[in-house]
């Protein structure tokens, strides 16, 4: 790097030291005029311990040139959830990249430069590696991330799955990660996005390998991340972890289209008998339409319209907060009585898993042909 | 009905068809005519040009024998050579041994599904694999293994077959099996007891075909057999992007999946008219399907590291739910 870049990347990195220092985040959030719910009291969770209200939002994407913008957009989707009673809010996948414009002037490289996430294009071919410059934002995104969530999951007394953020972790692997705040601003528990889009692997990041469950007053809850949930080895394990309710960001950068739409969460929740609740990301995601529903999801049967919808926004592209209460009792007693589980079949799964997998790996490498052309039947 | 990914038949793609048939009250094993059943069903299936005919669950007043069994290779045997097709005569119930059953025991029993080549010989067998405990206390067994077979012609070289049956159509791991052995097809026999529900059907074959990107054929039993009636819309479907409406749907019983625009089809759904006898015919092209895949890849982004750590042991019952660890992976304590 040349004695210029090198001025310019400590002069950037003060600005932004000092753009979300802690104080004055601290100082932001305390100026808010944050009501307290009475949703997760003491008082709330023994009336209703059976039930859980849940809040998916709707978020438009917007690269926040600010903390305060950002801070200003979380504290107004939750003041609306705390309105309508929610115990627990959950917010979109990518949520966090909105930080990424508090870097002067980085709105036209990132609107104009990213390739199609569904595409599995390249990483641009100029410009600063993308995940480099994640690594150099990363203390100054975390901090404003963490410290908006912890802060107003404890003011407003919900417990918060907060999207996802591309951060490094420890071991110094870039990952799509998302959290849990409890209704006192503790982190509750974190997840590792286990499924990759191609346009990420190429960008640089990391995948997870790692499922967890976490407790809360009501259930256990998972809280994986858009791709996890076209995978049902995703929903299966956190199923059998004991998990309830699952909590699901999206970014799903596509116009929108009804079947493609219910690929993921829908048929997740009806083939393994958990809720579901999934905030999406929509409007304009650096430079690609981003549409979905907010919606919340339960086995068919345990829906007014047999649909398999407790919830859903009425449309696709603006800001929406969806609410509604989930009953755990009925739920513990469909899975009792109808749940996926009266008919697994131990026999053929410790037959063919892990092994199908490895087979594959080895017949096909990284691309799947359809028609085995060259090949002796299968067994 | 017809319709398809794409053009017209080349050495890469196959014609199916999948058959609506209604169950019949008198259909005892040891007495059906097998031919008179199936051959209406084929006979359209043939001359409207498909390679490949899928029929849905049968009803019977008890499972066959050993000689059932052959009389229904046989005669589908026959149907199949005599149409040059493939054939998969639904699933019929038969007896896992010969005999009796001990005092107050079920007999045991398999429900299974075959594939017919167009020569007659059987190209392969499969037994529905998962088993309510409703159908495990009559005497079902479910089948320990799940196979894809590999098609002769008029199958596209290379492709192979996977078979569901019954309840195997709702659970995800059957599909993922079958694609990982190679199929790319994946055809269905269900019963669905009526009414008709669109959304438990769009949660068994449709989304199979999604999460795998494979073709799939279901081939839904209607009418009543005694007590019970049964509905459903045989259909046959694929990811949504090897379909030019986007709905995954390349043919569908009573529905004119090319006409409608796919938000009022969505809409339409839950409205459709009742369950009818009938075929559904579409063309499978497997060029479009693999451009899918080579576009967007579901296997490409799989995560093997982590289902190494969760399989098989995620299965296994607990005797104390709140005693299993809370986490899977590598750095988790499962």
């Amino acid at each position: 790097m040349s004695l210029i870049g090198r001025i310019q990347e400590k002069a950037l990195g003060a600005w932004l030291d000092f753009a979300t220092r802690q104080g004055a985040l601290e100082k932001l959030l305390a100026s808010l005029r944050t009501r307290r719910g009475e949703s997760c009291s003491p008082a709330a969770l023994a009336a209703s311990p059976q039930t859980v209200r849940v809040a998916a939002m709707q978020v438009e994407f917007e690269l926040t040139k600010t903390p305060r913008a950002f801070v200003a957009q979380v504290h107004r989707l939750l003041s609306r959830a705390v309105e309508q009673g929610a115990q627990v809010a959950v917010f979109p996948e990518e949520l966090g990249t909105e930080l990424l414009g508090l870097v002067p002037g980085i709105g036209r490289m990132l609107t104009g430069g990213l390739p199609d996430p569904g595409k599995g294009g390249e990483a641009p071919a100029s410009g600063p590696e993308p995940i480099a410059v994640l690594r150099f934002v990363a203390p100054a995104v975390r901090r404003v991330f963490e410290t908006t969530f912890s802060t107003l999951a404890r003011d407003f007394g919900i417990w918060v799955y907060t999207g996802s953020v591309n951060l490094p972790g420890p071991d110094g692997r870039v990952c799509n990660r998302s959290f849990l705040y409890d209704a006192e601003g503790r982190r509750a528990g974190s997840h590792e996005k286990l499924h990759l889009l191609p346009v990420e692997a190429n960008l640089g990041l990391s995948r997870g390998s790692r499922l967890e469950v976490f407790d809360t007053p009501w259930c256990r809850v998972a809280i994986p991340i858009c791709m996890d949930s076209t995978y049902f080895e995703t929903f299966r394990a956190a199923s059998s972890l004991g998990a309830e309710l699952v909590l699901l960001g999206v970014c799903d950068a596509q116009p929108y289209n009804f079947w493609k739409a219910h690929r993921g969460l829908w048929p997740r929740v009806q083939e393994s008998g958990v809720y579901g609740a999934m905030s999406p990301v929509v409007g304009r995601f650096l430079g690609l339409p981003a549409t979905q529903h907010a919606a919340i999801f339960a086995p068919l049967e345990l829906t007014e319209g047999r649909d398999g919808v407790v919830a859903l926004s009425p449309e696709v592209e603006r800001e929406q907060v969806v609410v509604a209460t989930l009953d755990l009792a009925r739920l513990r007693a469909w899975r009792g009585e109808r749940g996926p589980q009266r008919a697994y079949n131990l026999d053929l799964y410790r037959r063919e898993l892990p092994q199908v997998y490895a087979d594959a790996e080895r017949r096909w490498g990284k691309r799947r042909t359809v028609l085995q052309e060259d090949e002796p039947q299968v067994a | 009905m017809t319709a398809g990914t794409g053009g017209c038949t080349t050495s890469r793609s196959l014609r199916v068809g999948a058959v609506q048939l209604p169950w019949q009250s008198d259909l005892e094993g040891r007495a059906v005519d097998w031919t008179r059943l199936f051959r209406p069903g084929v006979e359209r299936a043939a001359s409207a040009g498909c390679g490949l005919v899928a029929f849905p669950s049968l009803p019977l007043a008890t499972p066959l024998e050993a000689e059932g069994l052959e009389a229904l290779k046989a005669a589908t045997g026959v149907l199949a050579r005599e149409h040059g097709i493939i054939l998969v005569p639904g699933a019929v119930e038969g007896y896992a041994v010969p005999g009796q059953s001990g005092r107050g025991e079920p007999r045991p029993y398999f429900r299974q599904t075959m594939a017919i080549a167009p020569d007659g010989s059987i190209i392969g067998e499969q037994d529905q694999t998962h088993v309510s405990p409703e159908e495990s206390a009559r005497g079902q067994l479910a089948g320990r293994v799940a196979k894809a077979f590999a098609l002769p012609p008029p199958a596209p070289r290379g492709l192979r077959l996977g078979m569901l049956v019954g309840l195997d159509a709702w659970y995800p791991e059957v599909g993922r099996i079958l694609m990982l052995k190679g199929a790319s097809l994946l055809v269905a026999s269900v019963a669905m007891p009526a009414p008709y529900e669109p959304w438990r059907q769009v949660a068994a074959m449709w989304q199979q075909a999604q999460q795998n990107q494979v073709f799939a054929i279901e081939a839904c039993a209607v009418g009543r057999w005694g007590e019970a009636e049964f509905a459903g819309r045989s259909a046959i479907l694929g990811p949504c992007e090897a379909v030019a409406t986007g709905s995954g749907i390349l043919a569908q019983a009573g529905i004119d999946t090319a006409a409608l625009p796919v938000t009022e089809w969505a809409a339409g759904i839950g409205t459709a008219g009742s369950s009818e006898p009938g075929l559904v015919t579409a063309e499978l092209d497997f060029d479009v399907l693999q451009s899918v895949v080579d576009s967007y890849s579901i296997w490409e982004q799989q995560n093997p590291d982590f289902y190494r750590e969760i399989f098989p042991g995620l299965y296994e019952p607990e005797t104390d739910e709140s005693d299993r660890a809370a986490s899977f992976g590598e750095r988790g304590c499962a």
